[in-house]
């Protein structure tokens, strides 16, 4: 659903790294209606400055499933933002 | 559900006698006790549970059509293990040794490629690293077999 001024609430999941990082594990982003995956990281690097190297090496799921960072988001999607640490 | 907060019994996972299938391969990973020269106090476990639940649901789900395979059992810890102890049991019974091998480490590799589950190692020393978390591509499913 937009809000009057058009833009859209999408709730944001942190885990491991990142919400060690940021004391965050969920949280909401006032945005643009279907703006791409690809601005969450763009404006999640502009709030959180320390997330910058974990983000780089971090994957996007929208309503628990993978996503492209070129897919759009709608109102009332969940993203998680999944780190990467590769296998050990 | 295949996730669990209580210790892992790998004893629950032995295999039983029955006339379904002749071959059963079991994989376990443990908390190990040293990384890197360091010694490691506790091991986290965290997961996004709900889409690594549909995720392993889907792997699972697939592996019938591959080989003949007659049960899956398989259960992952989450919160906190000590060195030593299970973080994660496979039990895979099929026709056949080679569809046993083969399926079990399908399970493992896809898991671990496409399930969204990290580890954190504590050390001894205060200092701790995360570790795991899958990077697929877009619209994840299960890739066949190889």
């Amino acid at each position: 659903m937009s809000l009057m001024n058009g833009n859209v609430k999408i709730r944001i999941k942190f885990f491991g790294a990142l919400r060690d990082l940021t004391g965050l594990d969920e949280f909401e982003l006032e945005l643009p209606d279907r703006i791409h995956c690809d601005a969450i990281f763009n404006c999640l690097r502009r709030k959180f400055k320390q997330l910058g190297p974990v983000l780089q090496h971090s994957t996007i799921a929208v309503n628990g499933m993978y996503a492209a960072r070129y897919a759009r988001l709608h109102g009332g999607d969940i993203v998680a933002v999944l780190p990467s640490f590769g296998a050990d | 559900m295949f996730f669990s907060k209580e210790r892992i019994d790998i004893s629950a996972f032995l295999p039983k006698a029955g006339t379904d299938a002749d071959a059963v391969s079991m994989y376990a990973e443990f908390a190990r006790g040293s990384s890197d020269g360091r010694a490691v106090k506790k091991v986290s476990i965290e997961s996004y549970v709900e889409m690594a639940e549909s995720i392993i649901r889907r792997i699972v789900d697939s592996m019938p059509a591959q080989w003949p395979v007659h049960r899956v059992d398989f259960v992952h810890r989450i919160g906190t293990a000590k060195p030593g102890e299970a973080l994660l049991v496979a039990a895979v019974r099929a026709s056949g040794r080679t569809a046993a091998f083969e399926a079990c480490t399908y399970l493992i590799e896809e898991l671990h490629r496409a399930a969204p589950i990290w580890r954190k190692e504590h050390f001894a020393d205060g200092t701790s690293q995360w570790i795991g978390g899958a990077a697929p591509e877009p619209g994840e499913e299960p890739r066949g077999r190889p």
